[in-house]
């Protein structure tokens, strides 16, 4: 028996289970493939033009940032993919591709690496780009298209999405079986079919992604909500970027609380600060704004939702 | 009386191959080393000289301290050395090195111990040389002078780290003594109730415990969910009588003594033949194994013996491991020695060690749901790194069972549980942590 090499000592555990950041990032990318599926039903192969656009920048930008500052390559752990996927899905079809190169600048550069990359950012690096860009190309970002899928033709709106004409007062001419499937919906490419989405949830949650305490409690919130302030909560939940935001925004790792009672609170703030942004608001969309503005108090949740050890003695306060 | 959750933890591959396998006895080898200290306490003096003949179960160590356990002779032959000796956990001291004569001849003064009273018990046990088998290695005679009232005995037959199966073959083969142990043990122990732990993976076991038991209403039979570390000492009270050892507890502080299976069927037989520990069953297993197999094998034999008698490898060996994939430590030499609590010596291949590189913490939450006792292993390495000693206290890492489910569960395969060894010692160095 060759037994020249020497025996590798190393600290217990020496079992680890199969799961990495890169097959947590690929889950998460194959949760976004039946919206992006829809996405390109709706909208067309702009649609897929925008998604491929968004992914390769933000890809690039994360591997270009390693190599200026002499960190490892960490392109590999996928979860630039998924940025690029979310920030193109938060877009609208026909925004012009530099204005979404810079939103994943933004996203990539200044949110997420800046702040040491993975896991270490304080904002969803996706919500960040999509405000800035929001507040600096607001024309651009707020042109509104309605999806043809028959002809594949997508028709410019004059005024605001159903959620526009919803938080404005005004009445939907949409049913919400269409609402649900996206169908003749304005919005952002990857938010409109709320099927494609809970699919993407249902994945997520069979593979163990994430768990549902802050989906759940930021559309019970705001559902809730939009009803007390005498509004329809089932259109509220199924136009504007609702679903998308608490499936797949309000989740991120880094920036949302590590325990379930942390992910409650941080639930229940993302919905009611949409609520009250969509309804009070300047703007039509309070999701990004909310996650936002929760992000930013995520920490402080996690230090008032310290789990208590199991047979732990606390000190009376 | 209230709603009683069960506790986190992980499931993990079990790999019981050797679940199946007849137990075997390993020719006897030509060496045995013999460390003085194989137990948790005050290390054995040297009570042999080099050329001295030794007969299997002499005296070859032991201490004027209570909590020791003796070292007796594996082998009959001579004492040919007596070595500076280094444990896998680092802990140093003699060795007695004895080579074999192959007679196996016994110690001529081995003969039952004669008990009349709690105390001759209490010398006997310690005489026998018995340690936990489970793996930690504590005094058994030390758990059986619990300070205060204990009224329950939890046998601990959760086996819950993969591929090991002495313990179940063990307890299948010794229900006769596993009784007799209990029955010695209610002698002296105001004991009410008794509960064996078993996990649902050894259905086998909890069958035969059930019959053998069904007569009897002190002792009842506990399935447990497979699910690492049941095991635990404070994980198992929990799970088989719902009381929680706090803080600063030790099991008797809760009325309960927990004693591993394969220790009290040992118990047993040494009050009715006093044969001392001399020789132990331990699973040999891993992907660099060629014939995994369970074996009956002399204390002391080297590592080297018993990778032979399965056949060598059948892969490179990378990581030699004693005890359990999830909390044993790795050897680096092929000449290291059984020791009486190893359970298990495993080999692993490349295959087995690859895709451990660490990388950044993604703040997935995984080690939080893991963790049997709620504990916050990201948190705690952040706060080990600031060396943030409050913090550290405040998140209670000093109750770290280091069980290891927070470093099996990290996409990011971070050394949590490590993290929490380190900082363990870190409040230990700068007086936080007693």
């Amino acid at each position: 028996m060759d037994t020249k090499k020497l025996m590798v000592i190393a600290p217990s555990p020496h079992f680890r289970d199969k799961v990495t950041t890169t097959s947590v990032m690929r889950d998460v990318v194959i949760a976004l493939l039946p919206a992006l599926y829809a996405s390109a039903y709706h909208f067309g192969t702009r649609a897929l033009l925008l998604a491929a656009v968004c992914v390769i920048s933000c890809v690039l930008f994360e591997a270009l940032y390693n190599i200026v500052v002499g960190r490892k390559q960490t392109i590999g752990d996928l979860s630039a993919v998924v940025t690029g996927l979310l920030l193109a899905f938060n877009l609208p079809p026909m925004i012009p591709i530099y204005i979404a190169v810079v939103g994943c600048f933004v996203a990539i550069v200044i949110a997420k690496q800046l702040f040491g990359g993975i896991g270490q950012n304080f904002a969803n690096p996706a919500i960040l780009g999509r405000v800035v860009l929001l507040v600096s190309y607001s024309q651009a970002m707020t042109t509104w298209y309605i999806p043809h899928p028959a002809g594949r033709v997508v028709e410019l709106v004059s005024g605001a999405t159903p959620l526009g004409t919803l938080t404005s007062g005004g009445t939907l001419n949409l049913s919400y079986a269409d609402m649900f499937l996206g169908i003749g919906k304005g919005g952002c490419i990857g938010e409109g079919c709320g099927l494609a989405i809970i699919i993407g949830f249902a994945y997520l949650l069979i593979r163990r992604i994430i768990t549902p305490t802050i989906p759940v409690a930021f559309v019970a919130t705001s559902m809730f909500f939009s009803l007390v302030l005498g509004q329809d909560p089932i259109a509220h939940l199924l136009t504007g970027g609702l679903l998308l935001g608490a499936v797949f925004m309000a989740t991120d790792y880094s920036t949302s609380p590590v325990t379930e009672k942390g992910k409650l609170i941080f639930g229940i703030g993302c919905g009611f600060l949409t609520v009250i942004i969509r309804i009070f608001g300047s703007y039509p969309e309070g999701v990004s704004f909310a996650i936002l503005l929760m992000n930013i108090v995520a920490p402080h949740i996690d230090r008032l939702t310290k789990t208590k050890a199991f047979g732990g003695v606390y000190d009376e306060k | 009386m209230s709603f009683k959750k069960s506790l986190s933890g992980i499931k993990v591959r079990h790999c019981k191959n050797t679940a199946g396998a007849t137990v075997e006895i390993l020719p006897v080898p030509d060496i045995v080393v013999l460390p003085m200290q194989q137990h948790m306490g005050t290390p054995c003096d040297v009570k042999v000289s080099v050329g001295d003949e030794v007969k299997v179960g002499q005296i070859v160590g032991d201490s004027a301290s209570f909590v020791s356990a003796p070292i007796h002779a594996s082998v009959s032959g001579k004492v040919i050395r007596i070595e500076d000796y280094v444990s896998p956990m680092g802990i140093a001291s003699k060795a007695v090195v004895i080579e074999s004569d192959k007679k196996q001849e016994r110690d001529p003064n081995i003969a039952p111990p004669v008990i009349n009273g709690y105390n001759d018990f209490l010398k006997a046990v310690r005489a026998s040389g018995l340690v936990g088998l489970g793996g930690a290695g504590f005094p058994t005679h030390v758990k059986l002078k619990p300070r205060g009232r204990v009224d329950t005995l939890v046998i601990n037959a959760a086996e819950c780290e993969p591929y090991i199966t002495s313990d179940h073959h063990i307890a299948m083969m010794e229900l006769d003594f596993l009784h007799s142990g209990i029955t010695e043990i209610k002698k002296y122990l105001d004991i009410s109730r008794v509960i064996v732990g078993v996990e649902d993976n050894k259905p086998d076991l909890i069958t035969a415990l059930e019959d053998y038991f069904s007569y009897n209403d002190s002792v009842t039979v506990k399935k447990l969910r497979s699910k690492y570390p049941q095991g635990a000492e404070k994980v198992l009270v929990y799970e088989t009588t719902g009381r929680i050892i706090a803080e600063g507890m030790l099991p008797a502080d809760v009325g309960v003594v927990v004693m591993n299976i394969n220790s009290i069927c040992f118990m047993a037989r040494y009050l009715q033949n006093g044969v001392p520990l001399v020789k132990r069953t331990l699973t040999i297993d891993g992907g660099a194994i060629a014939n995994p197999k369970v074996v009956t094998v002399p204390l002391g034999t080297p590592y080297k013996d018993l990778f032979d008698f399965c056949g060598g490898f059948k892969s490179e060996p990378r990581k030699i491991i004693m005890g359990g994939p999830m909390m044993g430590i790795t050897v680096y030499d092929f000449n290291s020695p059984v020791l009486k609590n190893n359970n298990a010596v495993l080999v692993f291949d490349q295959a087995q060690i690859d895709g451990f590189e660490e990388s950044a913490c993604i703040r997935c939450g995984r080690c939080v749901r893991a963790c049997p006792f709620n504990l916050m292993p990201a948190a705690l390495e952040k706060a080990r790194i600031a060396e943030d000693l409050d913090e550290l206290r405040n998140l209670k890492v000093n109750l770290c069972m280091e069980c290891g489910c927070c470093s099996y569960v990290c996409p990011a395969k971070r050394n949590l549980v490590t993290s929490n060894k380190m900082a363990k010692k870190l409040l230990r160095e700068k007086g936080g942590l007693k």
